[in-house]
């Protein structure tokens, strides 16, 4: 899939691939058990279905304020899935892991190691491929469901990481479901 | 040897203890407990096995296993745990630290359980972070901290109140029935962080008979309006005096970015799910422009030592530098949760004047902010005077 921006100049265009964000290849993006990460993604289709009339859907995704296009997929979800998803918080914070899982993964190349029970000011722990565990990074993630200021949200995440007692680096990440968009920062590197 | 990032025992773990985080979601908090527990043995199985030459993934696995075991409220195995990696080589620095506060917090957590279990209190904690400017680690200027201590004690009482749709009280302390639903226990300071932990607590019997007013909707309530008063949101208080008072106390709790950078709330009982916000200097600013009315009134500023409250007769005395003093009248009720601490302290006062029926003007203290918390005035002060 391709998409086509006029240059800002107006004398040409360039040709660019959005960065994929599929909801159904979010177990490429972590080794967290298939269980907890089914749930993930079946949240992130009901969150995205509530807000758009059906995939794909393009949006942003941004790293450090570099911002890229993004083409959103998901499977349509079930009425069963949206009735075990109907507590909306719930579903934004699952459904926004599996997003950012994908994102991060795609735009930083780490992928999704470990659950942070305590005391990391993160949610996550991931590693690089090929890299030893102790040099695993932070990732905590908030979600939004209709727009509100990601960068607002982004920036409590950043203070966040930096509150945290793990002294490792960070990323940071926020995703809005209604404008398909996510911000991320990373932090300490 | 397998990494313990993908040791099926590791990954069991998770699984429990998200689906523990389910139950909790879904009001089964006994179930939740359960498997935090099951959780929380796996993970303590897991921490044994993490290799010697990866310390830093064998220290957050082995703090995973102690938090887990906190959550389960299974205090005993958590002290145990605890002991025995502060005992070992098998955390690193940052990771002792870490283990070290969990195990205050269990001590205190248990200290309250068994209070709760002897008295039949509902028993729910809150906690007051306070991070950054002269907040160093485990220890903070005792006028600061008490200050907050006094107005967040308040504030919570005021919640109560509030949820109680009780008339907005000017002068005085709660009335008993307010205190038998949510009473305020002070709880000792955890070390490395600053903070001011209390308890609300309210018999078993009363939260058999209101189930919809107890500790627990009282501190949801407190952390839900925090969260409103930081997105300067407070329309959920319909009551004018409320909506003041809560404004007035979240500003005078926030940092002002000299003493304090960050103050933050949460509760450590998991079944609650609440906010946990965290105040900026710019929120203090942004909730006093919102305490300040926006209306035709001409306002004016008054600045200096804050030296007579006189709450009865609805005063106080500000005096300059000149010694020249200013007496200003405060609406009833308005500051009462709020102005204690800041006898004998530099403030500016924000004031109107305002025509009575049959009286000369008079002007009307409409905001009393403290100026002085980066100095170390602020916590040297001289006897005040509070009648």
């Amino acid at each position: 899939m391709t998409m086509t921006r006029a240059t800002q100049g107006g004398s040409g265009s360039t040709t660019i691939s959005p960065v994929q964000i599929g909801v159904a290849d979010v177990l490429s993006a972590c080794t967290v058990s298939a269980g907890i990460v089914r749930c993930y993604a079946e949240a992130a289709s009901v969150m995205l279905d509530r807000y758009h009339e059906h995939s794909p859907v393009f949006g942003t995704v941004s790293l450090d304020g570099e911002e890229r296009c993004a083409a959103f997929t998901w499977p349509p979800s079930t009425d069963d899935e949206k009735a075990s998803h109907a507590n909306e918080l719930d579903a934004i914070q699952y459904g926004a892991y599996a997003v950012s899982f994908i994102a991060a993964n795609r735009m930083t190349g780490y992928v999704v190691r470990k659950r942070a029970h305590h005391g990391s000011g993160a949610d996550w722990l991931m590693t690089k491929p090929g890299e030893r565990d102790d040099e695993f990074v932070r990732l905590e993630v908030s979600g939004v469901g209709r727009d509100k200021s990601l960068e607002g949200r982004l920036k409590d995440k950043v203070a966040q990481l930096g509150r945290g007692d793990l002294a490792r680096p960070g990323l940071a990440v926020v995703v809005g479901f209604e404008g398909a968009a996510i911000v991320m920062r990373a932090v300490g590197r | 040897m397998t990494s313990v990032f993908d040791d099926p025992i590791g990954q069991q773990s998770d699984e429990l203890s998200f689906r523990a985080e389910r139950a909790l979601a879904t009001g089964n908090a006994q179930k939740a407990l359960e498997l935090f527990a099951e959780a929380a043995a796996l993970e303590t199985q897991l921490a044994e096995r993490a290799a010697a030459d990866e310390p830093r993934v064998r220290s957050v696995v082995a703090l995973s296993a102690v938090a887990l075991w906190f959550k389960a409220r299974r205090f005993d195995e958590c002290e145990r745990l605890a002991l025995q990696l502060l005992a070992g080589e098998r955390l690193t620095d940052q990771g002792r630290v870490e283990v070290r506060a969990l195990l205050e917090r269990c001590w205190r957590e248990g200290d309250a359980e068994r209070v709760a279990r002897d008295e039949s209190l509902l028993l729910i904690p809150v906690d007051m972070k306070l991070d950054g400017g002269r907040i160093r680690k485990g220890l903070a200027p005792s006028a600061i901290v008490r200050d907050r201590q006094q107005i967040f004690a308040s504030m919570l009482v005021r919640t109560a109140e509030w949820k109680m749709s009780a008339p907005f009280r000017r002068r005085g302390e709660a009335k008993k029935d307010v205190l038998a639903k949510a009473g305020i226990y002070e709880a000792p300071a955890l070390a490395a962080s600053y903070g001011v932990c209390l308890y609300v607590g309210s018999s078993r019997k009363v939260t058999e008979v209101h189930p919809e007013l107890n500790a627990e909707s009282v501190v949801s309530a407190f952390l839900e309006l925090a969260a409103a008063a930081q997105a300067t949101s407070l329309e959920s208080v319909v009551d004018a005096d409320y909506r003041a008072s809560f404004l007035a106390g979240f500003r005078d709790l926030a940092p002002d970015g000299g003493g304090i950078e960050t103050v933050g709330y949460s509760t450590s009982a998991a079944h609650l799910r609440a906010p946990s916000p965290v105040f900026l200097p710019a929120d203090r600013e942004r909730l006093s422009g919102a305490l300040v009315r926006d209306n035709n009134t001409e306002t004016f500023v008054v600045r200096g030592v804050l030296k007579v409250v006189n709450l009865t007769r609805e005063q106080i005395v500000i005096e300059g530098d000149d010694a020249d003093t200013v007496t200003l009248s405060i609406d009833a009720g308005k500051f009462g949760d709020t102005i204690g601490p800041k006898l004998n302290r530099k403030v500016v006062v924000f004031a109107e004047t305002r025509k009575g029926k049959q009286r000369d003007p008079k002007p009307y203290a409409l905001d009393v902010r403290t100026t002085d918390e980066g100095d170390d005035e602020g916590a040297t002060r001289s006897e005040p005077q509070f009648d």
